[in-house]
């Protein structure tokens, strides 16, 4: 409960440091997933999850009860991986510009095949489509990726996704809109290639 | 209807489900269109491969990893304003008592000279709590203010109001009504108090203050003071000393330790009046812009010329011959000591300023009467 966590800052501001361990446990699963699917690697995701709840319990006295200390923190972690995005160089070009610069043709070394649209059924069934699910979330940008991540695994409401991104909600709706079309789209680029 | 709208419907199917209208002529479109059933099909495998992501597993160590480093901190003291320990243990001369029995002491010392304004009634709200939501160069006004309250604006969680004639300190809350005689301690944190007539106060950490009728009682730690309005008589009281003001720009401390106050004056000026033990008056000296003057129970000592270092402890821009006269004769100011400089009444170091603000030297004309009351001066501009 909301509540139960601003009594524990509470605490934890009256000097009883220990009590942080309380919220660190009830959301460090939230805030590894948040991490884990935003960069991708299992160790920067776990140093990412930790500076989050430490740079949270160093603004601890700044905490604001009008929000809710889960928004507080996983934003903190979403602008953590952006920062970390920001300083990594990047080694491939948005799911976005692929699409944009003509889907498979370009990710497949030219070669540009239509999908004949009967028979795709058996073909939709493959491993492989898994496996391009997961190529194409790899590619979109960190900010589709973000409410992608929020809203199916942690399973926020747009509302709660549209305050923890301090975005509109109707920005979160378009950006969930864009990147499952994306995905859907590099599908079916990937089928094409199938043919 | 194009097939990139149906986009959006196939998208809405998977998301919030249609309703049966809307349903039935997805269908039939789909019949029709094996672009869109394609599409279709690749919008339910990625809603499926969504919907099936779980969540993985932390590591183990997880939690005892994070305060680990939380322990690691402590001990390097980077913490800003969540406070290790309640300010009050690290005065020296107190350090083993129990904070209900300093505040007694700190009641009885402080307020044995001008007991008469110890009780006030709270019939009348006189205080809203507001966080601060950003570092503007003017100060927030809270609704409260509007309101003709005095809004108390914080700059975190950590600050704690004793209500008069309570007896628990506790943290204060957002929309919390604060009265008269009710006492505000900032700890490791910042404070303002706004007035209605945009008179406003910053109380720096570690001060205690008490909101009077008619200004403050500064028990103990440093507060800036800009009074702007006309007509109304304001003070800042400690244990020795009286500060009464119009239309100013000022700063009181009052150090405990050794039961000195001292008020800095940045602009227009300011009457000190000191107070003796019997709550007397010891005389009392005017202090004019750019100057300080240290108080203590016998007494107004000389007035002194402030330096630099006074004006930038407040976040204020020393007037430029200052900043020349520091730069060229840094190693022998002969200027009295800084804000800054003297102990800090709590025997806790105070964290850097953290305000950004900048306080315009504009204030308006000085033509109203304010006074601020410390335990040893009546400061007021009379």
């Amino acid at each position: 409960m909301e509540n139960e966590d601003y009594r524990i800052i509470k605490l934890c501001l009256r000097g009883k440091k220990e009590e942080f361990a309380k919220l660190v446990d009830k959301y460090h699963r939230k805030v590894y997933n948040l991490a884990y699917r935003l960069v991708g690697d299992p160790e920067k995701a776990k140093d990412i999850a930790q500076e989050a709840f430490i740079k949270v319990y160093k603004a601890l006295a700044s905490y604001d009860p009008r929000y809710k200390f889960s928004s507080w923190l996983l934003k903190t972690v979403s602008n953590l991986c952006i920062d970390y995005h920001r300083t990594k160089p990047a080694s491939t070009a948005s799911l976005e510009a692929v699409l944009a610069s003509g889907g498979e043709a370009s990710l497949l070394g030219g070669r540009r095949r239509s999908v004949a649209y009967e028979h795709v059924e058996e073909r939709l069934e493959l491993k492989e489509l898994q496996s391009y699910i997961e190529e194409g979330i790899k590619l979109l940008r960190p900010e589709y990726r973000m409410v992608l991540v929020l809203r199916h695994i942690e399973n926020l409401s747009y509302k709660e996704i549209a305050e923890m991104m301090n975005l509109p909600i109707g920005t979160i709706k378009a950006r969930l809109f864009r990147a499952r079309r994306m995905l859907k789209e590099y599908l079916k680029s990937r089928l094409g290639d199938l043919e | 209807m194009s097939c990139k709208t149906y986009d959006e419907i196939i998208e809405a199917y998977f998301e919030r489900g249609l309703d049966s209208s809307e349903r039935s002529r997805l269908e039939a479109h789909l019949d029709a269109c094996s672009e869109c059933r394609l599409d279709f099909a690749l919008y339910d495998r990625v809603f499926s491969y969504l919907e099936s992501l779980e969540e993985v597993e932390p590591p183990a160590d997880f939690t005892s990893s994070v305060m680990k480093r939380i322990r690691a901190l402590e001990l390097t003291g980077r913490q800003q304003c969540v406070r290790p320990e309640p300010w009050w243990k690290g005065v020296a001369w107190r350090a083993a008592t129990a904070v209900a029995v300093v505040v007694l002491v700190l009641s009885a010392i402080f307020l044995g000279g001008r007991g008469d304004v110890e009780l006030l009634p709270v019939e009348s709200p006189v205080a809203m709590v507001e966080y601060d939501l950003g570092s503007s160069n003017e100060a927030p006004v809270p609704p409260a203010v509007r309101n003709g309250a005095i809004g108390v604006v914080v700059s975190g969680s950590g600050v704690e109001v004793l209500s008069n004639g309570g007896t628990q300190w506790r943290l204060v809350e957002r929309r919390d009504v604060l009265g008269f005689g009710d006492r505000i301690r900032t700890n490791g944190c910042e404070a303002r108090l706004l007035y209605p007539d945009r008179t406003w106060i910053k109380l720096k950490p570690h001060t205690m203050v008490q909101l009077l009728v008619d200004g403050l009682r500064l028990k103990a730690g440093a507060t800036w003071v800009r009074v702007v309005k006309r007509g109304r008589h304001f003070a800042v009281h400690t244990p020795n000393a009286v500060a009464s003001v119009k239309g100013t720009i000022f700063s009181v401390e009052f150090v405990p330790e050794d039961e000195r106050t001292r008020v800095e004056v940045f602009e227009s000026s300011v009457l000190v009046e000191s107070l003796g033990r019997d709550g007397l008056s010891r005389g009392a000296v005017l202090v004019g812009e750019g100057h300080g003057v240290d108080v203590d129970w016998s007494g107004p000592g000389m007035l002194q010329v402030l330096d630099a270092s006074a004006y930038i402890a407040w976040n204020m821009v020393p007037p430029a011959e200052l900043i020349r006269h520091d730069a060229a004769e840094t190693a022998e100011s002969t200027a009295p000591v800084s804000l800054e400089a003297a102990p800090v009444s709590s025997g806790v170091s105070a964290p850097a300023e953290t305000s950004r603000e900048e306080d315009e030297g504009t204030s308006e004309p000085a033509d109203e009467e304010v006074t601020v009351d410390y335990g040893n001066i009546h400061v007021g501009d009379r």
